[in-house]
């Protein structure tokens, strides 16, 4: 029903796969469908392999949100890719992990079905030396989606919509993006989730929308709140502006691309008709969520700095070919 | 009113044979999935069937060639199949079950009175099996009474890693287009015959589907039966005009003509 590559010309990132299996059974009255979603990240990892886990726990359910799943009945797997469990700072990162699985299935309330993991990934240089992979946890989630004919897409769906970002933003850039790119790494930390608070708000959105109050939505994962429009923007061929003096914030962020970029978790950008934001506002009442941005017919992402003035401008093509070149160019 | 019945044949290796089946029954039909060892040892009966539909699968691993061996099966064990196409009766064959009847010589139709296969599947022209979307337009010229009220350009998704269609000779390419035989093709979203991406698999001419002249036997590879609900579609989240899937239209055309 939902496929991975989504929008116009299904080429865009999706968040999650909604099956209907009575497609096959012959049952089409009816619509009960489930979805499977993932979240991944080794970088977070490299940092804290504790804060990692809660934060793709995070991600995962996140992610089955994003297309309409009833995440309080959602159920987790872990997959473990490590290195050699014999070296001590190995295995302790792996029990950090696995803490971190259990902090998040409890804050969560999703269990745990099952899981994989895959050990001793290392290879011996020609010094002899023994070289681990990045200790690497993948975590699924799946969850029932009620009416599969009420699941969501993540592109824009058409112009004069209102964006609104729903959790707060802080100065999370410890292990981002951001940091890779611009090859700032010092003493900086992972991203750390609140997964009770988040799965608060999470319950929240779902009964939006499960009312039917939101056109597209989209979690906001590697790459910040920047990433996540863009995506947005180039799979439903709409552009949109933002404005980062909007965004729900706690602490005092000064710099435009801290906000643009930082990758705090348990957030999400909804797409919304404009007659539907007082049912929305009333539908997250007491949840962080606040209107950011307007879809527009133009296919340009504008986002307006802290200081009034554009901090960026770029179009959807070259935003869609920065995306989608990254992959070929890793490969070499 | 009466239903129509279905015979949904399917071998070892079919996979769309429940799906096809739930089509038709959606659409009014009594669809029966028949094994093909019971039409083989005559515990089932082709002629007591209005409709026969081969839906798509791997028919026996497709050793020896996607649905070789099942074709084989056909020409040897199903004598009345010819019949059946002669009476009128509505016969759809989708991915394999294309292939199936173009092996079993059934399709393109054939000049004499023994069933000599004409035309031929090779590997798509990528090298790896195409599971996709991909445009079609519909030969508003033939006389396929499974197209009856559709519009001319559609879209219907492929799954195939065989699906390109040889002919014997270019001799033949005219005379299929000269008996409106060439259902389908696979054009680009603006309609025109484009190569790949477009043609998924680089058959010749862009051929998607194929119809005998009298156009109640319709063989294609893309698979009407995974488009019966609009949700189905890879857009239908965008897309707020459609009421239904495209596919549906071809099983309930076969058994409204059984009705009629």
């Amino acid at each position: 029903m939902i496929k991975p590559l989504q929008g116009i010309r299904h080429d865009g990132p999706g968040d999650a796969c909604v099956i209907w299996p009575h497609a096959a059974t012959g049952d089409s009255a009816n619509h009960a469908g489930f979805a499977v979603s993932h979240g991944l990240n080794p970088a977070y990892g490299k940092l804290d392999p504790y804060r990692m886990a809660l934060a793709c726990t995070d991600e995962a359910l996140r992610n089955l949100l994003c297309v309409g799943a009833d995440i309080t009945r959602a159920a987790l797997l872990d997959n473990f890719c490590w290195g050699d469990p014999d070296d001590p700072a190995q295995l302790g990162a792996l029990v950090r992990a696995a803490e971190g699985c259990r902090d998040a299935a409890l804050g969560f309330g999703a269990p745990f079905i099952s899981g994989k993991d895959s050990l001793h990934n290392r290879a011996v240089d020609a010094s002899g030396k023994s070289l681990s992979i990045p200790g690497t946890l993948l975590i699924s989630a799946l969850a029932p989606v009620p009416d599969v004919r009420k699941a969501l897409t993540m592109d824009i769906k058409g112009p004069g919509n209102a964006l609104y970002l729903v959790g707060w933003t802080t100065d999370d850039l410890g292990g981002s993006l951001f940091h890779e790119f611009c090859g700032r790494c010092g003493s900086c930390q992972a991203p750390a989730a609140d997964p009770r608070a988040a799965a608060a708000a999470f319950k929240a959105v779902y009964g939006a929308l499960s009312k039917g109050l939101v056109l597209s939505a989209h979690d906001l994962s590697e790459g910040g709140l920047g990433v996540c429009a863009a995506e947005m923007c180039f799979t439903g061929e709409f552009g949109a502006t933002l404005d980062l003096d909007e965004m729900p914030r706690r602490s005092n962020i000064y710099a435009d691309d801290v906000l643009l970029f930082s990758e705090t978790p348990s957030r999400l950008l909804l797409e919304v008709d404009c007659d539907q934001e007082l049912a929305l506002a009333k539908a997250l009442r007491g949840i962080p969520a606040k209107r950011v941005g307007t879809t527009v017919a133009n296919p340009v992402l504008k986002v307006t700095g802290l200081d009034g003035r554009v901090a960026l401008e770029a179009s959807l093509c070259d935003l869609k070919t920065a995306w989608q070149d990254a992959l070929p160019r890793r490969l070499g | 009113m009466k239903k129509p019945k279905v015979m949904v044949l399917r071998a070892a290796g079919t996979n769309c044979d429940l799906e096809t089946a739930n089509a038709f029954n959606l659409v009014g039909g009594t669809a029966q999935r028949v094994h093909m060892n019971l039409l083989r040892q005559g515990k089932a009966k082709l002629m007591d069937y209005d409709i026969l539909a081969l839906p798509g699968g791997f028919s026996y691993g497709h050793d020896a060639g996607a649905g070789k061996i099942w074709a084989n099966q056909i020409k040897l064990h199903v004598k009345d199949l010819r019949n059946f196409v002669r009476m009128g009766r509505p016969v759809l064959g989708i991915g394999n079950g294309f292939q199936v009847l173009v092996k079993a010589g059934v399709l393109p139709a054939p000049h004499s009175h023994l069933p000599e296969q004409t035309a031929g599947f090779i590997a798509n022209d990528s090298g790896r099996f195409e599971a996709r979307w991909v445009h079609l337009r519909l030969n508003t010229q033939s006389s396929c009474l499974f197209f009856k009220g559709l519009p001319e350009m559609i879209e219907l998704p492929v799954a195939h890693g065989e699906g390109k269609l040889v002919l014997k000779s270019p001799r033949q390419l005219e005379e299929l287009k000269k008996n409106k035989s060439i259902a389908m093709q696979y054009v680009s979203d603006d309609g025109k015959l484009t190569g790949y991406p477009h043609n998924p698999n680089g058959s010749i001419f862009n051929i998607a589907a194929l119809s005998n002249p009298e156009g109640n036997c319709l063989g294609m590879m893309p698979h009407p039966e995974r488009y019966t609900t609009k949700h189905q579609h890879p857009n239908w989240t965008r897309q707020t005009f459609v009421k239904e899937g495209v596919g549906l239209e071809l099983f309930r055309n076969a058994v409204e003509y059984c009705r009629s």
